[in-house]
């Protein structure tokens, strides 16, 4: 992209007071371990991360 | 963690032993990357680091090299061409 078409794109997010997307992720504190053997299993060492995917969940949801 | 006599595991417990721990060192680095100055978390790298060590020596000198290309050494006769190689059952 130009630098002049860049402009122009800024320009028309401030007028219409759109605001560009924003990525942030929370501090992971280190709290716990699963036991080593556990972890290889789960893929994780860490209890806060372990969120696996599962069917059931998504259709609660819908 | 419990403190195993590494050198009462059998070959495949060995194994185990060394992947749960390398898997722990991997977490625990990539932990470390983005919080370098949290030091509990420096104190579980170092004690996995040292207990994997003790493992991969253990399993070294019973069981022959886990490398080549001159990361672990060899006895006499060369033991890399010996079977079974590390990742062979």
């Amino acid at each position: 992209m130009s630098e002049l078409n860049k402009e122009m794109v800024y320009e028309d997010l401030e007028t219409e007071h759109i605001r560009l997307p924003k990525v942030y992720v929370v501090n992971q504190p280190y709290i716990d371990r699963f036991p080593l053997p556990e972890a290889l299993k789960k893929g994780t060492i860490f209890p806060n991360l372990y969120d696996p995917y599962m069917a059931k969940m998504v259709k609660n949801k819908c | 963690m419990q403190e195993l006599d590494y050198e009462e595991l059998s070959r495949e417990e060995l194994k185990l032993q060394i992947q749960e721990l390398e898997f722990a060192v991997i977490e625990l680095n990539l932990f470390l990357d983005t919080h370098p100055t949290n030091q509990k978390a420096l104190m579980d790298y170092n004690m996995f680091s040292i207990e994997l060590n003790k493992t991969k020596n253990v399993y070294q000198k019973k069981y022959g090299p886990l490398t080549n290309f001159g990361y672990a050494l060899s006895s006499y006769p060369w033991k890399w061409v010996e079977s079974p190689w590390p990742w062979e059952e």
